[in-house]
C-alpha cells in the first residue's frame, strides 16, 4: 500500500470558516500527525476525510479506493452511551463492522483492563477512550483516524495508548492519522507532520526533516535586529533576551554565523507560526 | 444493520424494567378493578413513542450519528435500523394492549390497538424525518404540536369506540380499521425522506 489516505486540495467552506485547500497523503506504515491550535480544522479534515462532512472541493481517497471498511476511527468524545455495558458495546458494534473479531474485543478488554460488566458511564474518561481504541482496533483496520484521542489524558494512561499506536504499525499495510493539539504526544511518534493554521496547510513533511530545518534562535534585542527578517518565522521579545523560530538553519548558519540555534520543538513550531501570523 | 439495531435494543432495554412495572400495575387494576383498559393502552403508546423517540437524545449526546456514518454504508443502516425498531416497538405495543384488554375481560380490542397502532405510525412517520432533520433536541418544540395534534385524534378515536361500545350496533368507521395500513404506508414514505435527510445531511 502505497498511500492510506489521501487528501487532494480539499475545501470546506463553512462559511465563518474555511478549510482551504488541504493536500495530505499518509503513506503506508506511517503515522501522519495533524497539529494545530483548538479550530484550526483538524476535524475538519477528518470528517471530510471519513465523509462525515462533504467536501466543498477537492477530493479525498481512503486506501486506495477500498474506502471506509479499513478504517478504524476513535472521535474526541467517546460515542458510546453511558446506559450501555462494555460487552454490549462490543456485541453491537460486531454487527456493524465485517471485519469485527470478538476474541481481538476480548483480547483488548483485558489488556486495557476494562471490565465488560461495567456501564460506560462507570469508566473513566481515560478508559472510554481505551473503549474507543478497543473497538477501532477489533475489527482489524488499516487506517487508524484519532482524533483528538489522547487529549484530556493523564501522562501516563497517553503513553500507553501512544504504545498501543506504535505497536498497531507492525507492517506497511497499516498506517495512523491522528491529530492532536498536544504536540509533545505527536512528536514521540510521528513520522510526518502537518500543521494547520486558521484552515491552511501552514508546515508540512516529515517530521525529523522539519526540526532540522527549522530553528530556534535565543539572543539579544540587537542580534536580532541584525537577522534577516524572511528567515524569521515568529518571534518573542522580553526585556532580558528574544526568542524567534528560523525557518532554513543552514541559510541563517551563512547569514548570522556568530549566533547559534537551538532544535525546535513541533510545539515551537505552532507557537511561533502563530506568533507571525499575528505580527 | 444489525449492529445499529442491536444498539437500540440495548439503549430501550434499560427501560424495559420500568415498563414492566407499569405493565404489571395496569394488569392488576384491569383485572381487580373496572378501570377502562382503553387508558392504560394509550399509555402503552406512549412509552412507544418516547422509547423511539429517546433514541435520537442517546445519538445527539454521544455523536453517534457521525460515528455511525463513518462506518460503511452507515448512513442507511442507521435510518434503517431506526425505522425497523420503530415496526418492532408497534409490535410489542400491540401485544400489550391486547392483553391488557384480555385481562380486563374486555376481549381482544383488535380495533382499539388498530387506531392506536395507526396513530403510532402516522406520529413516527413525520416525528422519525423531523429528528433526523433537527436532531433530538430541537425537533421536540415539534414534537409538542404533534403530541398536541395526536392527542386530538386518539381523543377523537376513544369517542368513537365508547359510541360504538355504548350502541352496539354501530360499527367503527372502515377508515379506523384501514388506519394501520395508512400508518404503514406514511412510514414507509417517511423512510425514504429520511434516508434522503441522513444521506445529504452534514453531521
Amino acid at each position: 500500500m502505497e498511500y492510506a489516505a489521501k487528501l487532494d486540495h480539499l475545501t470546506k467552506d463553512f462559511g465563518s470558516f474555511k478549510l482551504d485547500d488541504v493536500s495530505i497523503s499518509i503513506p503506508g506504515g506511517t503515522i501522519l500527525g495533524l497539529i494545530g491550535e483548538n479550530g484550526a480544522g483538524k476535524s475538519t479534515a477528518i470528517k471530510c476525510l471519513l465523509g462525515i462532512l462533504k467536501p466543498t472541493g477537492g477530493s479525498v481517497e481512503l486506501l486506495e479506493g477500498e474506502g471506509l471498511a479499513g478504517v478504524g476511527y476513535v472521535p474526541d468524545e467517546c460515542p458510546f452511551s453511558d446506559q450501555l455495558r462494555v460487552k454490549q458495546v462490543g456485541s453491537f458494534c460486531a454487527g456493524m463492522f465485517s471485519g469485527w473479531e470478538d476474541a481481538l474485543f476480548t483480547h483488548y478488554l483485558e489488556k486495557f483492563e476494562l471490565p465488560a460488566q461495567k456501564k460506560v458511564k462507570e469508566l473513566s474518561r481515560g478508559m472510554k477512550m481505551k473503549l474507543s481504541i478497543a473497538v477501532a482496533l477489533s475489527h482489524k483496520p488499516k487506517l487508524l483516524v484519532l482524533d483528538e484521542a489522547t487529549s484530556g489524558l493523564d501522562p501516563v494512561v497517553r503513553d500507553e495508548i501512544l504504545d498501543e499506536f506504535l505497536s498497531f504499525l507492525s507492517d506497511e499495510d497499516h498506517a495512523i492519522l491522528i491529530s492532536s493539539h498536544i504536540t509533545s504526544d505527536l512528536e514521540k511518534i510521528c513520522d510526518y507532520v502537518t500543521y494547520l493554521h486558521k484552515g491552511r496547510v501552514t508546515i508540512s513533511g516529515a517530521k525529523d526533516e522539519l526540526l532540522s530545518k527549522y530553528g530556534k534562535l535565543s539572543c539579544s534585542k540587537a542580534d536580532l535586529a541584525q537577522v534577516d527578517p524572511a528567515l524569521i518565522v515568529g518571534k518573542r521579545e522580553g526585556d532580558y533576551g528574544c526568542q524567534a523560530l528560523i525557518n532554513d538553519r543552514e541559510e541563517f548558519r551563512r547569514a548570522c554565523p556568530d549566533l547559534s540555534l537551538d532544535p525546535p520543538t513541533l510545539e515551537d513550531l505552532m507557537i511561533y507560526t502563530t506568533r507571525g501570523d499575528r505580527t | 444493520m444489525k449492529g445499529f439495531l442491536k444498539r437500540d435494543y440495548y439503549l430501550m432495554s434499560g427501560n424495559l424494567k420500568f415498563y414492566a412495572l407499569f405493565m404489571a400495575c395496569f394488569g392488576i387494576l384491569a383485572v381487580f378493578t373496572d378501570f377502562n383498559t382503553s387508558f392504560f393502552a394509550l399509555y402503552v403508546l406512549l412509552f412507544g413513542i418516547s422509547s423511539v423517540l429517546g433514541l435520537f437524545s442517546y445519538d445527539d449526546f454521544n455523536h453517534w450519528t457521525a460515528y455511525g456514518s463513518a462506518v460503511p454504508s452507515g448512513r442507511m443502516a442507521m435510518v434503517d435500523a431506526r425505522y425497523l425498531f420503530t415496526l418492532l416497538v408497534a409490535v410489542g405495543m400491540t401485544v400489550m394492549q391486547i392483553l391488557l384488554g384480555l385481562l380486563g375481560g374486555e376481549g381482544a380490542q383488535l380495533s382499539m390497538a388498530a387506531v392506536y397502532g395507526g396513530v403510532f405510525f402516522l406520529y413516527a412517520a413525520i416525528a422519525l424525518p423531523v429528528s433526523y432533520h433537527f436532531g433530538g433536541a430541537k425537533s421536540r418544540t415539534v414534537m409538542i404540536v404533534l403530541v398536541a395534534l395526536m392527542a386530538g385524534v386518539v381523543g377523537m378515536g376513544g369517542s368513537i369506540l365508547n359510541i360504538a361500545s355504548a350502541t352496539r350496533g354501530l360499527r367503527l368507521p372502515p377508515m379506523t380499521s384501514l388506519l394501520p395500513l395508512v400508518g404503514l404506508a406514511a412510514l414507509a414514505l417517511s423512510w425514504r425522506v429520511s434516508l434522503g435527510i441522513v444521506g445529504r445531511k452534514e453531521l
